[in-house]
């Protein structure tokens, strides 16, 4: 909608451009040659009539004499339309003639906008990547997910039978389809893979087809055929995208599936997060996780996506899904609560668990990068406001030769449409190296798959979007400037005398303008000072555990030579404890500031008599986590080696956690029930928040299960390893070999803690970088500006400055006069600056993590740099003037 | 501004001063332009009507004249044109250049009857 909106402004400034430039005249100029020759044949005939012919005859008489009207018209519209090609030729020329004139001032003009617009281009196809286009499948608008909604929150999984119940239900309002992912292990391929397992109807209800083979049908599925769809990227990385592909089997988790497709290239699915390399029928879950969950009616863990069919709205299937919901209920087979509804949303678009927060920095970042924008269009004014105060004589000489000021208007915006024109160009390419640029710097964080897509990055939309953006600039820029110079006294502006005055785009309006410019530079600059101020604080943050020292270390299991178990992880871990310099090793499933977990369950106090189960996440560990982390335990105990198979089901609950579910209690003693795997757990401690999925989050509440017990349900992920070394810490490379001596198959990556939680912060760094360079940009700009506009003031005076100094002024004084008129403007434009930079501040307060209100010291601090440096871009022309000689410049007048 | 187009064809060239010279006096539309030169000629330059027009708007292109609409005294739309400066100052080229062409032609065509 916003999208549409744009357009259409867009659309009329095009209109608008486009009549100036003289390409709307034409149907005017038609519709004007046909009135003026109807109206010429009408008095002909007039002329007829009165000299005694019938009206009739008059008229033919008319015609006759007129001749052939329709080649009249036809060489009438040739000579119109030679009219127009010869001014816009000789527009275009001149244009480029008067911009080479001024070759340093011309690049000047075009690298200053050419920045903004390459900036802002290149977020713009990123937003639209990541927020704006849609799965790119049929009617895309169809598409809705179904959503649970409780007093507790919000869930996007539902329990298999559920969605069974809702798919059989629903037939006829549209399809319904539904999947689930894992991230498994597969032999030889270069990464673990991710896996989507899905009804067969999702195919279907998405509208993706399959490049080569087929997708499975339902009876395929029911029968438990063991047959997989993959991607074309892994069809190329395994099978050389060789049609033998087709019939081969394809090892996961270390049950074969034999291929029988391959999905269109680039096609992963309808998740940012989860990029998937293979389908499986949904009915073989129980192969990969070991144990089915098939039949369990409060597990969540399917999601839905909807496709409606044409007339159908989505209330009308949500009205469907709830009875069915409520039907379950009733019937016993749900422990949902009466205040559970499912919703539809859509789902037109890639679905990403971090979308909102992405979201809020692109558009920040976005709108940051079109302030450079403006203050480069705002430069540009000014340049083209100062060439046209010199060009006075020109215009006047014109206008005096007969030139219509429309004419002369139109000239103006040629010589713009063409300098933006260069500037789009450049912009373009800087786009792509700006986008390649963000694409390492984001490296994984911005949904791993981005990155590479983001090479090939000029689609249509951001090509139209870069065209559109440097006509609205030429625009923005040109017509100002272009409609005052243009209002000329003739007479005044050819007497030499009239370049004392001050003449075209008085004071008022540039130093109007140099205010505002200065103004928005602020803003950036505050901005970028906060946001690099939060990224200080993000790296200096209590985590909660101790990263210093600590090394993780991702074991690759896929060439393992026996299945990956608990017994080779274990032993990897005593390896390496009595490794010289290994101070303590332990595991955890999933890895700290790994993937998204996917391991949330339901959660339900024993004895609590409100029967609605709350989520919780839930990280299997070893007992020596906690010591090798250094997260404080603060009550009962940590893990022990005891709490193994066939002990009492134990967990250890974090701060939060406790907070949730036993406010004001002790836990320590409490058991809950962990809905879905049908264990009752005895909370045996409670540990401190740690921040071990991102710096940015709040800790969310966490039941730390011991890695020796298995409480049934999905393997959260693979199984990684953290050690602490000793300050003579032993080489990542001597972990690895320790890893592999268990195992020699075994690959490992050994990375310190504290590199893999910088990674973490890539967006907020990236933000940083990206918003510190448009603040010096915008600081740069507006310091040109400033000084350009004085220079060229003290230029405008050099008659005044003279006849002062012969009448005794003093080069200081001349010099405190010039220096003290530049800095008005700036210390308005400062003052300015402050205001809109507390204002925008409370705008996005909230939206960013710990952006929270302008940050006094930070303000002050970047108000007094802009004024340091202003001070100094007027004090260079204010001593020039002071060293006038009175006789030369009083000689020149 | 526009150069001058070089002239191969004898009589639009005249075509386009007449129509200067008609508009020097006052600013006018197409039917009066042609009004005043069949007047002027005595009706002996009869114009094909309808090629006024294309000579109009390449004047008006070439700068030599302007237009803008107004209302005539029966209170009808039409498109009054005027001389510019340039077109003024053309006018002066084109009637010396006529002036020696016909002066040098009747100086050629008076030998006959001399002798």
């Amino acid at each position: 909608m916003v999208v549409s909106a744009l357009w259409r402004v867009v659309a009329r400034a095009r209109g608008a451009v486009m009549r100036l430039v003289g390409l709307g005249r034409r149907e005017a100029d038609e519709r004007a040659m046909q009135e003026e020759m109807r109206f010429h044949l009408d008095r002909l005939a007039q002329r007829h009539v009165e000299r005694g012919s019938a009206p009739e005859e008059a008229r033919r008489q008319a015609a006759m004499e007129f001749g052939s009207l329709a080649g009249h018209q036809e060489a009438a519209r040739e000579e119109l339309h030679a009219g127009f090609i010869d001014r816009l030729a000789q527009d275009l020329r001149y244009g480029a003639r008067m911009l080479a004139r001024t070759p340093v001032l011309t690049a000047a003009a075009v690298a200053t906008l050419s920045l903004g617009i390459g900036a802002t281009s290149s977020l713009f196809s990123l937003l639209d990547r990541l927020l704006l286009r849609t799965l790119p499948v049929r009617h895309p608008g169809q598409l809705y997910a179904v959503v649970r909604t409780r007093s507790s929150g919000l869930s996007e999984s539902i329990p298999y039978p559920l969605f069974r119940a809702l798919a059989s239900e629903t037939v006829g309002v549209g399809s319904v389809a539904g999947y689930a992912f894992r991230v498994v292990a597969v032999p030889d391929a270069a990464d673990s893979v991710v896996v989507q397992l899905t009804s067969a109807a999702w195919f279907e209800t998405v509208a993706v087809r399959p490049q080569v083979g087929r997708t499975w049908m339902p009876a395929e599925a029911q029968t438990a055929d063991q047959v997989a769809v993959i991607s074309d990227g892994l069809w190329r990385r395994r099978f050389g995208r060789s049609a033998a592909a087709l019939g081969s089997t394809l090892v996961l988790e270390g049950k074969p599936f034999v291929v029988i497709g391959v999905m269109a290239r680039g096609f992963r699915g309808v998740s940012l997060d989860y990029p998937a390399d293979v389908w499986l029928p949904m009915e073989l879950e129980p192969q990969l996780d070991g144990a089915s969950q098939l039949d369990d009616a409060n597990l969540n863990w399917v999601r839905t996506i909807v496709r409606l069919a044409p007339p159908r709205r989505a209330s009308a299937v949500e009205a469907t899904a709830n009875l069915a919901l409520a039907r379950r209920r009733t019937a016993g087979l749900s422990a949902a609560d009466t205040t559970e509804r499912l919703t539809l949303v859509s789902a037109s678009r890639p679905d990403a668990h971090d979308r909102s927060r992405v979201a809020r920095t692109l558009y920040l970042v976005t709108a940051l990068a079109a302030l450079v924008l403006l203050i480069a269009c705002v430069n540009i004014a000014h340049l083209q406001l100062a060439r046209a105060a010199t060009r006075r004589r020109e215009m006047a000489v014109r206008l005096a030769l007969g030139a219509s000021r429309r004419r002369l208007v139109r000239q103006l915006m040629t010589e713009s449409v063409l300098l933006a024109g260069c500037s789009g160009v450049v912009g373009l390419v800087l786009a792509l190296g700006i986008g390649r640029l963000v694409a390492v710097f984001a490296g994984g964080t911005l949904g791993g798959e981005v990155a590479p897509d983001f090479q090939g990055l000029v689609t249509t939309h951001v090509l139209a979007f870069t065209v559109l953006l440097a006509l609205l600039v030429a625009v923005a820029f040109g017509l100002a400037p272009a409609l005052r110079s243009t209002r000329v006294d003739v007479v005044g502006a050819l007497k030499q005398a009239a370049l004392m005055r001050r003449g075209a785009g008085g004071p008022g309006a540039r130093n109007g303008l140099l205010v505002a410019q200065l103004g928005v530079s602020i803003v950036l600059l505050v901005g970028a000072g906060m946001i690099g101020r939060t990224l200080l604080a993000a790296e200096s943050l209590n985590l909660g555990f101790d990263e210093r020292g600590l090394v993780q270390l991702s074991v690759d299991w896929r060439n393992a030579s026996e299945p990956q178990s608990r017994a080779t992880v274990e032993a990897i871990a005593a390896a390496l404890r009595a490794t010289p310099g290994v101070v303590g090793a332990s595991v955890s499933v999933p890895a700290a500031f790994g993937r998204p977990t996917v391991s949330t369950s339901a959660f339900h106090v024993a004895g609590d008599p409100s029967p609605e189960p709350r989520s919780i996440e839930v990280m299997s560990v070893s007992p020596e986590f906690f010591t090798v982390m250094r997260i404080r335990v603060l009550r009962g105990r940590a893990f022990l080696s005891t709490d193994g198979e066939g002990a009492p089901n134990v967990v250890v609950l974090n701060e939060s956690a406790a907070r949730l579910f036993l406010p004001g209690q002790d836990p320590v003693g409490g058991r809950f029930e962990l809905m879905g795997r049908g264990r009752v757990v005895r909370v045996v401690g409670l540990v401190g928040d740690a921040r071990l999925h991102s710096v940015v989050a709040d800790p969310p509440p966490l039941a730390y299960i011991p890695f020796a017990q298995d409480l049934g349900g999905p393997s959260p992920g693979l199984p990684t390893l953290e050690v602490r070394t000793a300050p003579d810490a032993p080489r990542l490379q001597e972990l690895t070999r320790v890893v592999e001596s268990v195992d020699r198959r075994l690959r490992v990556q050994a990375q310190p803690l504290g590199e893999v939680i910088g990674e973490s912060l890539a967006l907020e760094r990236l933000s940083a970088w990206v918003t510190g360079g448009f603040g010096l940009a915008g600081l740069l700009l507006a310091v040109l500006g400033v000084y350009g506009l004085h220079s060229y003031f003290v230029t405008r005076r050099t008659p005044e400055l003279g006849l002062r100094l012969a009448l005794g002024a003093s080069a200081g004084q001349v010099r405190w006069l010039v220096w003290r008129q530049g800095m008005r403007p700036v210390l308005g434009g400062a003052a300015l600056g402050l205001v809109l930079a507390v204002a925008s501040a409370r705008l996005i307060r909230g939206k960013v993590f710990g952006l929270a209100s302008v940050d006094p010291r930070v303000a002050a601090a970047t108000t007094l740099l802009l004024i340091a440096v202003a001070g100094i871009a007027c004090y260079l022309p204010a001593r020039r003037a002071s060293k006038l000689n009175p006789a030369v410049t009083l000689r020149a007048e | 501004m526009g150069k001058p187009e070089p002239r191969d064809d004898v009589l639009q060239g005249t075509l386009d001063m007449l129509v200067l010279k008609a508009l020097s006096l006052q600013p006018m539309h197409g039917w009066g332009i042609t009004e005043r030169l069949e007047q002027w000629s005595e009706e002996v330059l009869l114009l094909n009507q309808g090629s006024l027009y294309p000579a109009l708007y390449r004047l008006e292109h070439q700068g030599l004249v302007t237009s803008s609409w107004k209302t005539t005294e029966n209170n009808r739309r039409a498109r009054y044109y005027a001389l510019t400066a340039a077109g003024r100052r053309r006018l002066g080229e084109e009637q010396q250049a006529w002036a020696r062409v016909s002066r040098a032609v009747n100086l050629v065509l008076s030998v006959g009857s001399l002798a």
